[in-house]
């Protein structure tokens, strides 16, 4: 008795849809949309809206109501959702004729949004069961990994009195939905407007690089290098907006790279990544040493940063004056350093350095003396210039103190002649 | 007009460069090696004995020794002779002197080191002889001791001995230095390597003052003069320093050696720089100088030759022989 009330129940909202269809032309609209919202675009007059696929219902019922009915309440769901998306400044892209994409999940609706060509997509999802009717309407991001913006479901009896329920709630998923796309496009700093209609393409000599969404905390992952690029996931930006990828791999320093959106499909060439300097190696000469060469290493505790050096000089210092000889000196120094303030990449780096050193010199001439001179280095303030790629310019200023050793040519003070402190240039190659 | 204000930079422009090429060449550690001919390490040929100030080198007949004045630690002094060329201490051992060391040849051509005579050849002790009181100055021709008293009488006067070869008998003479006013302090008086004499004086009140140093063709010329020392003597050169460019030092222990190139003086500037300069007996003033960057914390001499100058290193006790720098 009471399945049968049910069943004239469902006939009669079956003829009752249509004819509040009528009195709501658009609930039905569907092919017959306007030309400005078929392919995305606004009209020129108007603001640019993103572009919103709008699916297929996927609609599932049982024996308890018929096929036509069940396709009836997919409908009047789909004209909701349609018309409450525009109200919110969605342009509509419909779906294209034929079998709703299955399985209905959200790798499959983002790639679907993403091949359209728009922004988001919108599934009203319903099913009847046992005469009672069970719906959602879902409001996806495009792109791969698309995620749920806005969503809203119900259940109540399959009847005429689900219809208003259906359009409230649709409305309150259209306006959260709304809300997203403007809280996204704000931050994109953009108008609204269709988004790019190409997946960008990061060309990159680094084998294994993870490129990402440079955002900070909410860093994402867009993918891994491979043969040279890496075709990003569909990012649904306005044109102009730009963009900032974070592409980085262990043992080198992040780069990012950043790019303004064009129209048409773009292709982002990425600098060859640096690697972190772990190890360095530097030839370098200074006054009073010029007729001799410094051969310097360091080794890296933290790459980039904290070091433990070793240099040594060999040289004759010469005066060139009447009754000089040349006198060779050999020097020593080892001691740890470390770079300041500014971040490695940086076009100019400077850092300090202490340590001791040991000088050795002996007369030329005839006269074969040796002298052993110990050092004190208590700060060394050095600069890098990068000239190119791992090769940077060397300049540095050492203040030493001998100890004025018995067996040594240096009394005790402060060492470097007129001006106390011992000065070099030369090239530094970091790897 | 202009042409003269772009040659007057020139001077500051070529100033400039021979800074910035000095510095660029100045090897940082230690110049003075450079000038090194040789080299000794007196700190543990003596052991504890300490090296004084005074050092001086003397020819008799073919010898040729460097007389070094030491102290050990009782504060009794000595003299040793050295080698000049392979700095290796000879077989001798005098005494020192209790005021200003001095090592001269006599005129019968022995050395006399602070009071005493010593054999050319054997170095042994001959004889004792006033000489430790002063600066001697012997002329082998005339036969005459000049002895200079390191204390003088008086400041405006020279007084001075002249002793036989035998140093019997003697004549004082008398001599101002100079017709002008200041108050003049002998500092050396020395027989120069081509037979010259110098005498160097010093006038260091109000802690300025200036160095002059007379030469004479020889002894027998000074002796012959009667005018000022300093200045009325026409056969005779004179250096001056302006030593308000820095210290020089007292009377006594003044840093200055007459050679035959010219007047040697330690001089510093106000930044504490000390460099030795050469004067020139020409008159015209400083001909050309060596930095030394520093204090040294040593004892220098110069041998009146111009050849070679010699510098001890009194913490390291390392003497070592130095080409000049001219």
């Amino acid at each position: 008795m009471r399945a049968r009330a049910r069943r004239s129940l469902l006939r009669l909202s079956l003829i009752a849809i249509p004819v509040l269809a009528l009195a709501r032309p658009s609930l039905l609209l569907g092919e017959g949309e306007t030309a400005s919202t078929q392919d995305g675009q606004a009209s020129s007059s108007e603001p640019k809206a993103p572009a919103l696929l709008l699916l297929q219902a996927d609609i599932a019922s049982d024996d308890s109501i018929t096929k036509a009915e069940a396709l009836a309440f997919g409908e009047a769901l789909r004209g909701d959702m349609r018309r409450a998306l525009a109200d919110e400044g969605f342009a509509i892209v419909d779906e294209k004729e034929g079998a709703p994409i299955q399985p209905m999940v959200p790798v499959e609706i983002g790639r679907a949004a993403m091949e359209a060509g728009a922004a988001w997509a919108a599934l009203p999802r319903l099913s009847i069961e046992a005469s009672r009717i069970s719906y959602s309407a879902e409001v996806y991001e495009a792109g791969e990994d698309a995620s749920l913006a806005a969503a809203a479901s119900f259940s109540t009896y399959a009847g005429v009195r689900a219809l208003p329920l259906m359009e409230e709630s649709v409305r309150g998923a259209a306006a959260r939905a709304a809300a997203c796309r403007d809280a996204l496009l704000a931050s994109a700093g953009t108008a609204l407007g269709r988004p790019i209609q190409y997946r960008i393409t990061l060309v990159s000599g680094d084998e294994g690089a993870t490129a990402s969404i440079d955002d900070g905390e909410k860093a994402r992952k867009l993918g891994t290098i491979e043969n040279g690029r890496l075709v990003l996931p569909y990012l649904a930006l306005q044109p102009g907006t730009r963009i900032c990828i974070l592409l980085s791999q262990t043992g080198k320093r992040s780069e990012t790279i950043a790019a303004v959106l064009g129209e048409k499909a773009q292709t982002i060439e990425a600098p060859p990544l640096q690697r972190m300097v772990g190890q360095a190696l530097s030839l370098d000469t200074g006054p009073g040493r010029l007729l001799g060469l410094g051969l310097g290493y360091r080794i890296f505790m933290r790459p980039d940063w904290l070091f433990l050096f070793a240099d040594g000089r060999a040289y004759e210092g010469s005066d060139f004056g009447i009754g000089s000889l040349p006198v060779f000196h050999g020097e020593l120094w080892e001691g740890a350093g470390a770079y300041l303030v500014l971040p490695p990449g940086s076009l100019i780096r400077v850092g300090i350095c202490a340590g001791t050193g040991f000088i050795i010199s002996t007369l030329t001439g005839g006269t074969k003396i040796w002298f052993t001179d110990m050092a004190l280095s208590p700060l060394e303030l050095f600069a890098e210039c990068r000239v190119t790629g791992p090769i940077s310019a060397r300049l540095s200023v050492r203040s030493a103190y001998s100890l004025g050793l018995g067996s040594g040519a240096i009394e005790r003070g402060w060492m470097g002649g007129l001006v106390p402190l011992l000065f070099s240039a030369g090239l530094a190659w970091g790897f | 007009m202009r042409k003269a204000k772009v040659f007057a930079l020139v001077p500051l422009f070529a100033s400039l460069c021979l800074s910035a090429c000095s510095y660029l060449l100045d090897d940082p550690y230690g110049g003075f090696l450079q000038k090194a001919a040789a080299y000794a390490d007196l700190g543990s040929a003596l052991g504890s004995s300490q090296f004084l100030d005074g050092m001086m080198s003397a020819e008799a007949q073919t010898s040729t020794y460097l007389f070094a004045e030491f102290a050990d630690p009782s504060g009794a002094r000595m003299v040793k002779a050295l080698d000049p060329m392979s700095l290796e201490l000879a077989a001798f051992s005098g005494q020192g002197s209790p005021l200003t060391f001095c090592a001269a040849t006599a005129a019968n051509a022995e050395f006399v080191v602070a009071s005493h005579a010593y054999g050319p050849s054997t170095l042994n002790l001959d004889t004792a002889c006033p000489a430790g009181l002063g600066w001697l100055a012997a002329d082998s021709t005339t036969g005459n001791n000049c002895l200079f008293p390191f204390v003088a009488a008086s400041s405006q006067r020279l007084s001075f001995y002249v002793y036989d070869s035998s140093w019997k008998n003697r004549t004082t003479i008398q001599r101002v230095f100079s017709s002008s006013t200041e108050n003049w302090q002998l500092a050396r008086a020395l027989i120069l390597v081509d037979g010259s004499f110098a005498v160097l004086a010093f006038d260091g009140r109000g802690g300025t003052g200036s160095l002059r140093a007379a030469r004479y063709p020889n002894l027998a010329a000074f002796l012959a003069s009667t005018g000022p020392i300093l200045d009325s003597a026409s056969s005779s050169a004179v250096a001056s320093v302006d030593t308000q460019q820095g210290s020089i030092g007292s009377a006594m222990g003044v840093p200055a050696w007459p050679t035959v190139d010219g007047l040697i003086a330690l001089v510093s500037d106000a930044n504490g720089v000390f460099r030795l300069a050469r004067y020139g007996y020409d008159g015209l003033g400083e001909k050309d100088e060596y930095v030394l960057s520093s204090r040294p914390d040593a004892a220098l001499y110069f041998e009146s030759s111009g050849t070679y100058w010699y510098l001890y290193e009194r913490s390291a006790g390392r003497l070592f022989r130095l080409r000049t720098w001219w």
